[in-house]
C-alpha cells in the first residue's frame, strides 16, 4: 500500500467511517479496511492520478452511505440514528471554574460553608450538563463532599493531622483536573468528527436532558437549603469556628461593674461565665472556683468565684472574685483592676 | 416503478447476490477485488463496488467463505476468498431451490413463449 495516500480518499474513508458509527466496531473496521484495500489496488492501476481519476474511483466504490446502508442491512442494524455529539456549553466551563475556584478558597481556609457553597453550585452545573458521563458526574459528587467534610473536621478537632489535609487536597484538585479533561477531550473529538466515544441518538437526546436538568434541580434546591440552613443557624460567636483567639470580645471595668449583691449565680454565669463551664464569653477571662477566698470578710458564703484576667482586656493582672451564699445570690463582689499599661 | 415494487426487486437481488458470491468461489479461491470487480460488472446486481464488502463480511462471520492472506509479488499481501464446508453445502442447497423457483416464475412469466 502507498505511504501517502490521496487526500480525498481519506476523506472518503473518514465520511465511510462516520457513516457506519452505529455499527459494531469489529465490522465497521473489517469493511474499513476492505475498501481501504480495494481503492489502492483501483488506483494501483493508475500510478499518477489526476484529482479526476480519482474522484472516478471513489465513485465506482460508491457512496458511503449507500454502503452503510448495506451493512445495517447485512447485519441487522436499526435504520441510521442521527448521532450527536455532546456540546460544552458555557456552564461546564462555569462548573470546571468552580472547582478551581474552590481549590484556591482552601489554602487562605475559607470554612466549609463557602467551600460547600461554591462547590455545590459546581455539581450543579455538573450535573446538567451533557458532556460528562454518568459514571464521572456521581465519582465527582462523591469526592467533594469527603473534601468538605475533612474541611470541618479540620475546623472543628484543630489540627486533625495530615490524612484530612491529604483528603481535601485530593477533593480540590482531583474533580477540576478530571473533569477539565473530559471536556477537552469532548470538544477535540467534536472537532475531528471522531467515531469513537460518547455518543447519543439523536431520539433519546430530549428525555436524556430533561432527566439531567431535573437532577440539577433537585441538588440546586438541596444545596441553597442547606446554604440557608447554614447561614440561619449560625452559632454565637463562641461557637464559630472561625474566630480566632483574640477577636471574642474583652472585658471591660464596667462588665465586672455590672456583678452587684444580690445578683443571682445564672446572672453571674450569663455575664462572666462560670468555672468548668464554657468559660467565659470574653477572651482572656479565667473563672476559677476558689477554695477559699482569703478577703472576703465576715459573710456567710458557701462558693466563691474568682476571675483573672489574662488577655488584654482590662489589664492583664487585674482579678476579681464573686462569693454566694447558700441562696446562691452574690453576697460579696471584689474587682482589683491593675492599672493597663 | 412503483414503491413496493422497487423494493421487492432490491431485495431480490439482496437475498440473491450471496449466493452468486459462494458461486464465483465454487471453483476456486478468488482475491477479493477480483471478486468484486466480476461482481460488479455484470448489469443489475449491485449499485456500487464498495456495497459488496459488507456482504463479504457477513459471509466470513457466519463462516460460509473463509480468507487467507497470500504474498503477491506486486506489493501487499492479498487477502483471498474461499468457499468452506458449510458454504458448499449452502450453495448446493440454493441452487436447488433457486432452479425450482426459477422455473416456476418462468413458467407464469414465461421466460420467451406463453
Amino acid at each position: 500500500m502507498n505511504g501517502t495516500r490521496h487526500r480525498e480518499v481519506g476523506e472518503y474513508l473518514r465520511r465511510l467511517q462516520r457513516s457506519m458509527a452505529d455499527l459494531p466496531a469489529e465490522r465497521r473496521d473489517e469493511i474499513l479496511a476492505e475498501i481501504d484495500e480495494h481503492i489502492a489496488e483501483l488506483l494501483s492501476e493508475h500510478p499518477a492520478a489526476t484529482d479526476a481519476e480519482v474522484r472516478n474511483v471513489l465513485e465506482r466504490v460508491g457512496d458511503p452511505e449507500d454502503i452503510a446502508a448495506e451493512a445495517r442491512e447485512r447485519f441487522d442494524v436499526g435504520p441510521a440514528t442521527r448521532f450527536t455529539r455532546p456540546r460544552a456549553s458555557w456552564t461546564d466551563i462555569a462548573a470546571v471554574t468552580l472547582l478551581v475556584l474552590g481549590f484556591a478558597m482552601i489554602t487562605p481556609f475559607y470554612g466549609p460553608e463557602r467551600l460547600a457553597v461554591v462547590w455545590g453550585a459546581s455539581i450543579v452545573l455538573m450535573w446538567i450538563s451533557e458532556v460528562w458521563s454518568t459514571q464521572d458526574k456521581i465519582r465527582v459528587t462523591l469526592v467533594l463532599p469527603a473534601g468538605v467534610l475533612c474541611a470541618v473536621a479540620i475546623q472543628g478537632a484543630g489540627d486533625e493531622g495530615f490524612l484530612y489535609f491529604a483528603v481535601i487536597l485530593f477533593a480540590s484538585i482531583w474533580p477540576p483536573v478530571h473533569l477539565g479533561l473530559k471536556l477537552r477531550q469532548a470538544n477535540h473529538a467534536r472537532e475531528q468528527g471522531a467515531v469513537e466515544g460518547q455518543l447519543q441518538p439523536a431520539g433519546t437526546r430530549d428525555r436524556d436532558r430533561a432527566t439531567r436538568w431535573l437532577i440539577g434541580g433537585v441538588l440546586a434546591v438541596v444545596v441553597v437549603c442547606a446554604a440557608l440552613f447554614a447561614l440561619l443557624s449560625s452559632p454565637s460567636g463562641r461557637d464559630d469556628p472561625l474566630l480566632i483567639d483574640g477577636d471574642a470580645p474583652r472585658i471591660t471595668e464596667a462588665q465586672f461593674d455590672q456583678v452587684t449583691l444580690g445578683d443571682s449565680k445564672e446572672d453571674v454565669t450569663r455575664i462572666l461565665g462560670e468555672p468548668g463551664g464554657e468559660g467565659s464569653i470574653f477572651a482572656g477571662l479565667d473563672p476559677t472556683a476558689l477554695e477559699e477566698p482569703t478577703d472576703v470578710g465576715e459573710q456567710e458564703f458557701v462558693d466563691c468565684w474568682s476571675y483573672s484576667v489574662t488577655g488584654s482586656g482590662v489589664g492583664v493582672g487585674s482579678d476579681a472574685s464573686v462569693c454566694f451564699n447558700s441562696s446562691a445570690e452574690v453576697v460579696y463582689t471584689r474587682v482589683r483592676i491593675a492599672s493597663s499599661g | 416503478m412503483v414503491a413496493g415494487q422497487d423494493r421487492l426487486l432490491t431485495q431480490m437481488r439482496r437475498g440473491t447476490l450471496e449466493y452468486c458470491v459462494l458461486a464465483l468461489l465454487r471453483q476456486e479461491e478468488r482475491y477479493g477485488f477480483d471478486l468484486v470487480r466480476a461482481l460488479a460488472a455484470v448489469d443489475g446486481m449491485v449499485t456500487s463496488e464498495g456495497t459488496i464488502y459488507p456482504l463479504l463480511s457477513r459471509l466470513r462471520r457466519d463462516g460460509l467463505v473463509s480468507t487467507t492472506w497470500e504474498e503477491s509479488p506486486s506489493g501487499p499481501p492479498r487477502r483471498y476468498y474461499r468457499l468452506t464446508e458449510k458454504g458448499h453445502r449452502a450453495l448446493g442447497e440454493f441452487v436447488q431451490e433457486w432452479q425450482r423457483f426459477r422455473d416456476a416464475v418462468d413458467r407464469f412469466v414465461g421466460g420467451g413463449a406463453q
